[in-house]
């Protein structure tokens, strides 16, 4: 077996031919040829390993399938990558791994809510106080927060874990404190309006459903037109709810943001009146039907057409459309659901003296929220459980009497609830004045009848219920009338839906909802109370509520906002059951894309305790997939092995070595590199903020500051929440980062400065300035290079001596070797790499570069001056002293090459490398990223402040003892004057990182920066 | 041999664990105190497993009587009358033409049970040694090869791969590191089988010839033994066999005066069954957990600490010395086309006669059952034989005329493996068996590979599901997909063919997967929660034996009166049935069992 003389080898792959590379795996051929297979154990820092076998592939010969990640290519190979099998193979491997991890994508509050409201994420955001980025998450699924975090039942705390603990998060509490938050300082943050896509679309009906898909249609740039029958928008959340529970100022300011995005409102129009279907339908390019359900169904006993018998749902119209209602002294109201409690304590405000409930089941059926029965019963409401109407009795204009049958429970109908049966011969009457009946409602469907596919022949909706799609093009459908009577959230959802349908019918597609696959803990074993016997007991945080007898005559809103220290303390409370890797997660996409069930193979999960022991890193190993890229990572680049394989057979587990907490493992160097292996969330990091919690990240790219090395990597936010850093692929890291890098910028998290007024700071200098007479410039290496350069440069037209904070006492004879020396020998042998002192501590992926290069054969690489197991382990010979080892290095003919931090280098090594600098290359290490090109630029200057009576530390954060100081930095301290310097020239800009090659990371062009520097 | 008459007693651990040393230390100190001119030796694995502790009287004048189930009574008896009156003791005489060990073929075991396994020069005596003097001194490394090739030997480690191809391989692989190594794979651990242990034990340096022969022919330097640390007395005499070839000389440096030099080590396995498997054995030599690596690169291309490395079974090491002395033609007369020389099985299960047993390849399933074996315990129904541990498979009865060659027994779905033999009557449960197997292969997994990690463990758990009545029809259809699956699916030998015990009894005894999910049967009376215990009235003679060992007061009645046995208290631990002694307690099964 051979390669042809060019050097390559010819393969089938898919049935093409081609000509690759010989040594590449069959998975890398792939990758350059656009073909995607899915992996979860391999990772391009490492070797191959083959442990998943996901990304297995079908070759004609080989005895099974082969995993693709580490089967290399041979001549005439015939490899298939798209084989039914193989899809069938890799489905098996993914179903299998599914079936023992353990964990929940996201958590249930979201999978409950009707809107699938990323609630985790809100209610992190609140708990790291930034209230702005959590009302603007909620509003991705939910434009009207302020309604719906007053009215919502909240389904979502329902299922809230933390009912296994005390009591459930307060979240819709905690919707309604962001949502008032924003409205007190103004309301929503502007944004700029859309460029419009050239559409037209009308939508019929104003409440939740219409203003929902107005908001999220307009949103997208399309020419919107609600049209409402009613003198005002809202629909029910107007005409059915009281104000008592939704101001109408509150509603309003909902109905106006999301009109702001350009849709236009038209009240007073009916529809088949003011505005036909055929109109609609000519003069726009899609139709939603969102007329809600407005008809009070009958309650079909004799004596119900009495005018005192009122329907539930027009009595609530009347009373918030301000009209004049009259109840008698003695109400009665039939019906258990919502609407019914609402009539009923509207008519306590009305006048009513008693006002009794009368439902056919028992309190547990009562679709009523609990929160609302209780308040009714505070308000001395009566409620008859078990209670049927049979007849109506009157006496001229006024009612007599109504005659009840007693219920009993029979079997659960088709709703799951329990079915009443009369107890026979148990009628009873009950006097009344007022009956208002509250037994469901439904659509007024005759108003759409025109329309052909849309209503069948028994007056109901045809259309598909996750859409809105109707048979009708063009024509959608949301809300109640989609739907049927149901919470506004439901409504908000389908109006969400409905426009994103709309959207895609522009496109010429159609839409469907997204199906993602979601691993659940319910799937294997619903997480139960003993699982967080625990967690630290926090009672759920309760508003202000008015006194019942205060509150029971009059409209003012009941309850009140969570206060600030509560919202916090609430959202803190969240047990952050979704995952952190949700976002990021290979296994979740692959099961997508397979559509993989997690449920195929069900038998044991292995469950274990998450590991929080470790400052950086959560480790949940019930999610673990046993791919071992932890466990190879830590050993073959970082050179340690915190991880091992523990156990056999299913059994097996990854763990610390002996088991011991992470946290508790001494080798482990916090480099996070464990965390950007793991292809799921069994290694995640801790996010440098008071919660976890995972967020959709913006992605900027940078060069880290916090050493001379010059990592690349991705500064992660979401609003001005600093999130976490990930590394990125290409020199000087590829890849890789140290605990400097991945954990050590949680300073960006801190708060921002108050803004300083810069003609005023401006002077304040020039006077310190003017009154020091021997000022000292301290800057710090951490800045980019255009900072550096604009000081420097401020500070030699003032002649203000600078140096390189913290290197003050550093011998300046360092910056001689700064890029010094050449490569002598040579032949192409490769290079002898010693590193001076502990390099893997002070700057580390220098130390782990060296080991990949060596490991490839690049380098020999020898450690001098620091001897530990990690050392021997790494370098080919560990010398005790530079000078010896450079003796011997030299002595072998092939180039030498020192990496030294002058920070850390023992005394004697740089007399040694001045001595053989024209004989060896020297590169120099630096603790922040530009310290070494400030320090040569500053080194030479020969003037040395002993005793400033001024500093001017920029960036700076050395102590001051006592001498005054203008402090340029990110928070204010302790100094005379600050001026704020914007992060930006701190994560981006150049950087000058030293003897490696230059690193550029965009530049830093703003005013910003010369406002800034003050000193002129 | 000598000519004052010898008394060899089996002390290989089968010996052992009969009572042999109590036996040795009586016969010595009979032979002692009565004064006879007579030695009483130690020998390892005389075969015949079934009637340890075995005694051999080596008469001075050449003859030589056996004696079986020879217990403290049996030694004085064959010292006072054989030894001293010269009459054979016949209640414990083994007939000179039993056919269990006359219908055997030795070669491999031509020293076991015959020479003190802790002495080198009794296996000098007889030709020891003289393969290595003939390789070293006459033959070049490639002639040795061929040799090996034109013998057509065999991996005897399971997968039968041409010995002689591997030793070419592992010779023309150019060595990054300057080192080449060979490993002797004595990592057995097939649940039934012991041939490697036995013949560790019983003629440590026919491996070590082997093994040195080896070295030659590829050009290695240095060498380790894998012995798993639960074989004690196989590691010691190794470790004895191994200082005896340091005082001989025949390792280390210039070895019998040639330029061949040779370091050997043996390295204690910590007892994972994978460790067997060549690539995670390398691991394990190593220092590193035991887990697969992929092939290729082969461990003759790169192997050991990146060096190319030959690794071959125990009997293959031992079979080398034999090829040499008697010539590959002699070799090659022995077995069948593709499958030369002879076998070494570990016979056991509800078989007659059990031990060690070599014969020629290509002999039938049914002469070594029952020609050699005796056939079934009780005069039961044979029912089916497993081959080959974990990796193999069950080959039912009606394939008892089945020649045993790597062939045939492939195509079969079992395979040779490295020699265990476990005979099966009418009582095994075959989805019992193919559970027992694959949990065994499950809790082993090294639990790098999806498909063997949780593969095998989800159809343990469907094959445990069928066993305690919870089967479903789909569940065939899951456990077949998942067994193909796994065995194309998994890095190493273990995972590939950890299903075969599965697939192997869907083939042949399929009805009874059916039985036991439809009729909800174990007709084997095997599966607990398919069975139920009853006393048949009539039968019941109220001796209350069963009710004295019931465990659970389950089995209870008046003396004198019928028994019965609670059913929600009785965990059918079948201990009254056992002791019933009126037969009086029946098993029912699927409808029957009420």
């Amino acid at each position: 077996m051979g390669t042809d003389t060019t050097g390559t080898v010819e393969i089938t792959f898919d049935g093409k031919k081609l000509l690759v590379q010989p040594g590449l795996t069959i998975l890398e051929v792939a990758e350059s040829h656009g073909v995607r297979i899915p992996t979860l154990c391999h990772d391009r820092r490492l070797d191959p390993y083959a442990s998943c076998w996901v990304c297995l592939v079908k070759v004609e010969k080989a005895r099974g399938f082969v995993p693709s990640c580490s089967t290399r290519v041979a001549p005439g190979m015939v490899i298939s990558t798209r084989a039914p099998e193989v899809k069938a193979a890799r489905t098996t491997a993914l179903e299998l791994i599914l079936s023992s991890h353990y964990g929940d994508c996201k958590a249930p509050c979201t999978l409950t809510c009707p809107s699938n409201i990323d609630i985790q994420g809100y209610l992190g955001l609140v708990a790291n106080g930034k209230t702005r980025e959590a009302v603007e998450l909620i509003r991705q699924d939910n434009p009207m927060p302020a309604v719906i975090g007053r009215i919502c039942p909240r389904p979502c705390e329902q299922k809230c874990r933390r009912n296994l603990v005390e009591e459930p998060l307060n979240i819709n509490g905690i919707k309604r404190f962001v949502a008032d938050l924003e409205a007190g300082a103004g309301g929503m943050s502007p944004r700029p309006l859309p460029r419009k896509i050239g559409r037209k679309v009308a939508i019929v009906g104003a409440g939740p459903a219409g203003l929902s898909a107005a908001w999220y249609l307009s949103e997208k740039g399309v020419e919107v037109t609600v049209y409402e029958a009613m003198e005002k928008a809202g629909g029910m959340l107007r005409y059915g709810i009281p104000d008592y529970r939704l101001p109408p100022a509150v509603l309003d300011r909902a109905v106006a943001d999301m009109l702001s995005m350009g849709a236009t409102l038209k009240t007073g129009a009916r529809l088949g009146k003011d505005v036909t279907l055929e109109k609609l339908r000519s003069e726009n390019d899609a139709v939603i039907f969102a007329i809600g359900a407005w008809k009070g169904r009958t309650l079909r006993i004799p004596g119900e057409d009495h005018p005192a018998v009122l329907s539930g749902i027009d009595f609530l119209r009347d009373v918030n459309a301000g009209k004049a209602v009259k109840v008698g002294r003695t109400v009665a109201i039939v019906g258990g659901g919502n609407t019914a409690l609402d009539a009923a304590r509207c008519s306590l405000r009305h006048g009513a003296e008693k006002v009794t409930m009368y439902y056919r089941r028992t309190r547990e059926e009562m679709p009523a929220s609990e929160a609302e029965i209780e308040e009714a019963l505070e308000e001395g409401i009566g409620i008859q459980y078990l209670a049927a109407p049979v007849s109506i009795q009157a006496d001229g204009d006024s009612l007599k009497s109504l005659t009840l049958l007693e219920m009993s429970l029979g079997e659960p109908d088709a709703s799951g609830r329990r079915r009443p049966m009369p107890v026979e011969g148990s009628e009873y009457n009950v006097p009344v004045d007022t009956i208002i009946s509250a037994v469901g409602q439904f659509s007024d469907t005759k108003l759409l009848a025109g329309l052909e596919g849309l209503v069948d022949a028994k007056g109901n909706i045809s259309a598909d219920l996750e859409t809105g799609i109707t048979a009708a093009p063009g024509v959608f459908v949301a809300g109640d009338l989609l739907t049927g009577t149901d919470i506004a959230i439901r409504a908000v959802s389908g109006g969400k839906h409905a426009a994103r349908a709309v959207l895609a019918y522009f496109e010429g597609r159609t839409y469907a909802r997204p199906k993602e696959f979601l691993s659940k803990k319910a799937d294997f074993k619903e997480p139960a109370a003993a699982d967080f016997k625990d967690t630290p007991r926090a009672g759920r945080e309760k508003p202000l509520v008015l006194e019942a007898e205060t509150r029971k005559r009059s409209f003012v809103e009941i309850e009140s906002a969570l206060s600030a220290e509560q919202a916090s303390r609430e959202a803190a409370r969240c047990l952050e059951c979704g995952c952190q890797d949700v976002r990021d997660c290979a296994l979740k996409q692959y099961a997508t894309e397979y559509s993989a069930s997690a449920r195929r193979f069900p038998g044991e999960v292995p469950i274990h305790p998450v590991d929080n022991s470790h400052p950086l890193i959560a480790r949940d190993p019930s999610k673990c997939v046993l791919c071992g890229r932890c466990v190879r990572v830590c050993l073959e680049v970082q050179g340690i092995g915190v991880f091992g394989y523990i156990h056999r057979g299913f059994s097996s587990v990854i763990a610390p070595s002996f088991g011991v907490p992470f946290g508790e493992d001494a080798s482990c160097i916090s480099c996070g590199q464990c965390v950007s292996a793991c292809p799921v969330g069994a290694l995640t990091e801790k996010l440098p903020a008071k919660k976890n919690v995972p967020l959709l990240e913006r992605v900027a790219e940078g060069t880290c500051t916090l050493c001379s090395v010059g990592c690349a990597l991705e500064y992660r936010w979401h609003g001005s929440l600093f999130t976490r850093v990930t590394e990125r692929y290409m020199p000087p890291n590829h890849g890789k980062l140290c605990r400097k890098g991945k954990f050590g910028h949680d300073f960006l998290n801190a708060p921002e400065p108050a803004p300083v007024d810069l003609k005023a700071a401006r002077a304040a200098a020039q006077k310190l300035l003017a009154g020091a007479k021997s000022p000292l410039m301290r800057l710090s290496g951490r800045l980019s290079g255009e900072t550096i350069d604009a000081f420097l440069e401020a500070a030699a037209r003032k002649g203000i001596p600078a140096v390189a904070a913290g290197l003050e006492d550093l011998d300046p004879r360092w910056a001689d070797l700064e890029s010094a020396g050449v490569m002598s020998g040579g032949n192409g042998a490769a290079p002898i790499r010693i590193l001076v002192g502990d390099i893997a501590s002070s700057n580390n992926v220098a130390f782990t570069e060296a080991l990949r290069q060596r490991r490839q054969g690049l380098i020999d690489l020898w450690i001098a001056c620091h001897d530990d197991e990690a050392a021997r382990r790494a370098a080919s010979r560990v010398e005790p002293d530079l000078a010896g080892a450079l003796r011997d290095a030299l002595a072998s003919g092939v180039p030498v090459e020192v990496m030294v931090s002058p920070e850390n280098a023992p005394s004697s090594a740089l007399e040694t490398l001045l001595a053989v600098r024209s004989r060896v290359r020297v590169f120099l290490l630096w603790s922040s990223r530009n310290a070494g090109y400030i320090f040569k630029r500053t080194a030479t200057l020969g003037k040395r402040v002993r005793k400033p009576d001024l500093l001017l530390d920029v960036g700076a954060e050395g102590p001051s003892n006592g001498t005054p100081r203008i402090s340029w930095g990110m928070s204010a301290g302790k100094e005379e004057l600050f001026i704020p310097l914007a992060r930006e020239l701190w994560l981006r800009g150049r950087s000058h990182p030293t003897g490696r090659e230059s690193v550029q990371a965009g530049e830093i062009t703003d005013g910003a920066l010369r406002d800034a520097v003050l000193i002129d | 041999m000598s000519a004052r008459a010898e008394v060899a007693v089996g002390m290989s651990s089968c010996g052992i664990a009969s009572g042999a040393r109590g036996v040795f230390q009586a016969l010595a100190a009979d032979v002692a105190s009565s004064g006879l001119s007579c030695d009483v030796v130690e020998t390892g694995c005389i075969g015949a497993c079934h009637a340890e502790p075995l005694v051999e009287v080596r008469q001075a004048d050449g003859k030589k009587f056996l004696y079986g189930n020879v217990d403290e009574a049996g030694a004085k008896s064959i010292v006072e009358s054989h030894l001293r009156d010269g009459v054979p003791v016949t209640k414990y005489l083994i007939p000179e033409d039993y056919a269990y060990l006359s219908r055997q073929t030795r070669i491999i075991l031509t020293n076991c049970g015959v020479i003190d396994p802790e002495s080198i020069d009794q296996y000098i005596a007889r030709d020891g040694y003289a393969a290595l003097r003939k390789a070293l001194t006459s033959m070049t490394p490639e002639a040795v090869i061929e040799e090996v090739k034109k013998s057509g030997l065999r991996g005897r480690g399971g997968a039968g791969f041409s010995t002689g191809m591997k030793w070419t391989f592992a010779r023309d692989s150019k060595s990054a590191t300057g080192r080449k190594y060979i490993v002797c794979n004595a990592d057995e651990g097939d649940p039934g089988a012991f041939m490697n242990r036995s013949v560790l034990e019983g003629d440590p340096h026919a491996v070590l010839e082997g093994m040195l022969i080896c070295a030659y022919a590829i050009g290695a330097t240095e060498g380790y033994i894998y012995a798993r640390a639960e074989y004690p007395l196989a590691i010691k005499r190794l470790q004895i066999a191994l200082r005896q070839l340091e005082e001989h000389h025949l390792v280390g440096e210039a070895i019998l005066g040639t330029a061949f030099s040779f370091t050997l080590h043996i390295k204690e396995g910590a007892g994972a069954f994978v460790c067997g498997e060549e690539t995670a054995l390398m691991n394990s030599i190593e220092g590193q957990r035991g887990m697969p690596r992929l092939r290729p690169p082969f461990p003759a291309v790169r192997g050991l600490w990146d060096s190319p490395t030959n690794i071959n079974n125990v009997e293959t090491y031992a079979n080398i010395p034999h090829i040499l002395l008697m010539g590959s033609g002699e070799f090659a007369k022995i077995g069948t086309e593709k499958s030369k020389g002879t076998k070494v099985f570990a016979l056991a299960g509800k078989i007659k006669r059990g031990g060690m047993v070599e014969v020629p390849m290509g002999i039938s399933l049914r002469e070594v059952i029952f020609d050699i074996g005796g056939g079934i315990q009780g005069d039961r129904k044979f029912k089916a034989v497993q081959m080959g541990g974990p990796s193999g498979g069950c080959v039912p009865e009606s394939m008892v005329d089945l020649k045993i060659d790597y062939d045939s027994l492939s195509a079969s779905g079992a395979i040779m493996g490295s020699g265990g033999m476990v005979v099966m009557d009418e009582s095994t449960c075959m989805v019992d068996v193919a559970r027992y197997f694959l949990s065994f292969v499950q809790s082993e997994s090294c639990g790098k590979c999806t498909f063997c990690r949780i593969g095998t463990k989800r159809m343990l758990e469907i094959l445990t599901r069928i066993t305690e009545g919870k089967g479903e029809e789909k569940d065939i259809a899951d456990l077949e997909d998942l067994a193909m699956k796994v065995k194309v699916s998994s890095l190493c030998g273990l995972g590939q063919t950890s299903p075969n015990p599965v697939l192997t009894t869907l083939r042949y005894f399929r009805a009874e997967y059916d039985d036991h999910i439809r009729n909800h049967r174990c007709e084997a009376k095997k599966c607990k929660a398919l069975i139920r215990y009853h006393v048949t009235t009539e039968a019941c003679t109220g001796c209350m034996l069963c009710a004295r060992v019931c465990p659970t007061k389950a089995a209870r009645g008046e003396r004198k009166k019928a028994h019965t046995i609670d059913q929600d208290a009785c965990i059918r631990c079948g201990l009254c049935f056992e002791a019933c002694r009126f037969d009086a307690i029946e098993i029912t099964t699927g409808k029957e069992m009420v």
